[in-house]
């Protein structure tokens, strides 16, 4: 049901613009991954998201929705099948809560009962309580909760795909992070296609399965968050990603990436492939020589206090 | 006085009343019908705004009275020479009210609806039209009193309304009738403020 997006070759350029605001930007975004695009304001990130919903057509290239040119659909119907959650979060305030959420399935012609239903189900779905907040307005509800029923409203139809412009930008620091964990979960358990402008760096590092990172319009790198700090395209992806941080390595890095083969059979305390490499510390803090590392089922190597060094410390 | 002349001729007074009631109602829904798609090309059209705006705010410094008295050489003496008066005075605030209600409505909204896969009607009609309601509605609350006053111009013109009472006082220099014809003016005046207001409050929208 979820999509796969591709950018082959995507050109824009705004009339009268010196430059092109895209320039042959190619990647995929698999189906059902979130997939962040980064980089300084005015680098074409919210271009290269508006040319996915035809809100901006493209000079050159070609946005291919499972293989196929979104040129080939209506606009209109395009959008109806995509979900879409803006900076500012761009619900209507002469709408109640519900009656945000229902526009999509309206516009589409779902039957009366079908929507109602919809409705509760998807506020339980971001964790609203559906007879609080169904009939209250905007405004009566807090930023986060706001932001909720933006997403709430975006995957009422079930999108083939989701598109998230900053969409934590409106929400105050304190709740942001708890929020943004929150919506990776929320997300993935929808398993919709994700695509999310920020020019959030730790956001992006915290949310995306992959990261790809924009330039001056060019798209400089696009890889997991892994790949982007152990290897930065150059000193620029460096320097924006602050890849050579180790706190940060030790907050996105997984196990995987430190493991060393291990021959031996020695008893050791087991940690997750997919584990965090702080979680990984943490037991190594509290005692262990080493931890055996566990992929599948299987027995993949180990890690110690030297392997970590080696990845956190370039 | 006054009060004497309005007990001596309750019905009088009731039925210009309602005279100046019709006038101004079948001229203000005239005046929105022209006012509206002329609004929406305001807002839509940068280019034609300043132009058409330009155009209103001429006509509306023409003499009101020698606007009745062009018309009356045209159509006549009656009903039908009163409306377009009013009408037309009406356009220059109505017009501005529903461009400035819809240029009001914040482009993240317009976007937002764009993006969910709303036509350019239903987005007019679910989004722009609600969310200009307040702005436009105060527009017609300004443009009515206004008109309800101009409205004592119109029996010059022979289409009646309070306005009779007001020439006939000063024509019979019977100043109770006059003032009555004046109070009565004020009162339709403040009546309509007043419900207009009601429908302001009653909007849903912040």
């Amino acid at each position: 049901m979820s999509a796969t997006l591709r950018f082959d070759g995507v050109t824009v350029r705004y009339p009268g613009a010196s430059r092109n605001a895209l320039e042959e930007i190619s990647f995929t975004v698999p189906a059902g991954s979130l997939t962040a695009v980064v980089g300084p304001s005015g680098c074409g990130k919210s271009t290269l998201l508006r040319t996915v919903n035809r809100m901006i057509e493209v000079e050159r290239g070609t946005v291919l929705l499972d293989d196929r040119p979104i040129t080939e659909s209506d606009p209109v119907a395009l959008r109806r099948g995509i979900g879409y959650v803006i900076q500012a979060i761009g619900l209507f305030p002469h709408m109640t809560v519900a009656e945000n959420v229902a526009v999509v399935p309206r516009l589409l012609g779902w039957e009366h009962a079908r929507i109602a239903e919809r409705i509760d189900e998807v506020l339980q779905l971001v964790r609203l309580d559906p007879r609080r907040v169904r009939d209250r307005r905007p405004a009566q509800l807090s930023g986060g909760e706001q932001q909720r029923v933006g997403v709430a409203r975006a995957l009422a139809a079930y999108p083939r795909l989701l598109l998230m412009d900053e969409p934590f930008g409106a929400v105050d620091a304190v709740v942001r992070a708890s929020l943004q964990d929150e919506m990776r979960a929320i997300v993935h358990d929808a398993g919709t296609t994700t695509l999310l402008v920020t020019h959030d760096v730790d956001e992006a590092l915290r949310l995306a399965d992959r990261i790809a990172l924009l330039r001056d319009g060019r798209l400089v790198q696009e890889g997991t968050p892994a790949e982007l700090l152990l290897h930065p395209a150059d000193d620029g992806a460096r320097a924006l990603l602050n890849a050579d941080d180790p706190v940060r390595r030790l907050q996105v890095l997984r196990v995987r990436d430190a493991v060393r083969p291990d021959h031996t059979t020695r008893t050791l305390p087991t940690i997750a492939a997919t584990a965090s490499l702080r979680e990984g510390l943490v037991q190594l803090l509290n005692g262990a020589p080493a931890l055996a590392v566990i992929e599948n089922g299987t027995r993949i190597g180990t890690i110690d206090f030297e392997a970590l060094r080696a990845v956190l410390v370039r | 006085m006054i009060a004497e002349f309005a007990f001596r001729h309750p019905e009088r007074i009731a039925l210009l009343a309602l005279q100046h009631i019709a006038l101004v109602a079948v001229a203000l829904t005239v005046a929105c019908a022209i006012a509206v798609p002329l609004g929406i090309v305001a807002a839509r059209k940068p280019r034609l705004r300043t132009p058409l705006l330009g155009v209103l705010g001429a006509l509306y410094t023409v003499p009101s009275l020698a606007l009745f008295a062009i018309l009356v050489r045209v159509v006549g003496l009656g009903f039908w020479s009163a409306v377009p008066v009013l009408a037309l005075y009406a356009q220059f605030i109505l017009v501005r009210a529903v461009a400035a209600g819809l240029l009001n409505v914040p482009a993240e909204l317009t976007d937002a609806a764009t993006a969910m896969g709303m036509t350019p009607v239903q987005r007019l009609m679910r989004v722009d039209v609600p969310l200009a309601l307040r702005v436009f509605i105060a527009g017609l609350r300004s443009t009515g009193v206004a008109s309800i006053a101009l409205a004592t111009l119109a029996a010059y013109a022979g289409a009646g309304g309070l306005g009779t009472l007001i020439f006939e006082g000063l024509e019979l220099r019977n100043d109770a009738m006059l003032a009555a014809g004046a109070l009565a003016v004020a009162f339709l005046a403040l009546a309509y403020d007043a419900i207009l207001r009601y429908v302001e409050r009653r909007l849903p929208i912040p």
